[in-house]
């Protein structure tokens, strides 16, 4: 169990988990909230 | 470390330029007049381009019987261009003749929205990501003989301890500028021989 979190704290698997959550994350607000031009002033 | 008046001052004139989009606060309003453009509810092309936009989707939706999966879709389409028109229109923007919005970047505050706000925005999350990133390579350097480990192997819990930390990184970068230790002193950084 150590070494496999030794494995998921190594940097390019952090960085693709990373990188993965950040894209969708993104990707949801574009779909929550599609086109956006201005920041929205409420 | 001696202390220099000319390196001091000139430290503080990069800081000035590199941080001038973030601390600049105080920016004076341009107030220039956009007698080119229209507001864009106003404007026909933004009309004709609306109407042509959703002119070509109706025209994809004959192709379609109605009620199939790729009909409910082009629906769908239609409506989010809709929508996206009425908003554009609605949330002030400026339009050129040829019916497109324009995003007015000359920092007046009436217009914050469309440019000044993303901008500091991204300023401030690029700040934030690259103050805990230079924070946790400073943590790592304080391991001893472990200090490239800890660069290939990222410590998580200690990571995202400095995540959480960062937060407030433009207070954090000015007290280290005024201590002195957000920039290295000059006999630390290696030059070519000249």
């Amino acid at each position: 169990m150590n070494d496999f979190l030794k494995y998921l704290s190594t940097a390019p698997v952090l960085m693709t988990a990373w990188l993965s959550f950040t894209t969708v994350f993104i990707l949801f607000i574009n779909f929550v909230y599609p086109d956006p031009l201005v920041f929205p002033t409420f | 470390m001696k202390f220099k008046t000319s390196t001091f001052i000139s430290k503080l004139l990069c800081f000035a330029v590199f941080s001038f989009g973030t601390f600049n606060l105080s920016v004076q309003p341009a107030h220039a007049d956009f007698k080119n453009l229209v507001p864009c509810k106003d404007s026909p092309a933004f009309k004709k381009r609306e109407t042509a936009a959703v002119k070509k989707l109706e025209n994809r939706l004959k192709l379609y019987t109605p009620g199939t999966k790729e009909a409910a879709f082009l629906n769908k389409e239609i409506e989010r261009v809709h929508s996206r028109y009425s908003r554009y229109g609605q949330s002030g923007l400026l339009c050129g003749k040829e019916g497109l919005p324009r995003i007015i970047a000359s920092g007046q505050w009436d217009r914050a929205n469309e440019f000044v706000i993303p901008g500091v925005m991204f300023l401030y999350i690029t700040g934030w990501i690259g103050w805990v990133g230079r924070k946790y390579l400073r943590y790592a350097s304080t391991q001893g003989n472990k200090s490239f480990e800890n660069e290939i192997i990222i410590n998580v819990p200690v990571a995202i301890k400095i995540m959480n930390s960062g937060f407030l990184w433009p207070v954090d970068a000015w007290k280290e500028f005024t201590s002195g230790d957000l920039l290295a002193d000059d006999d630390d950084v290696t030059v070519s021989p000249r």
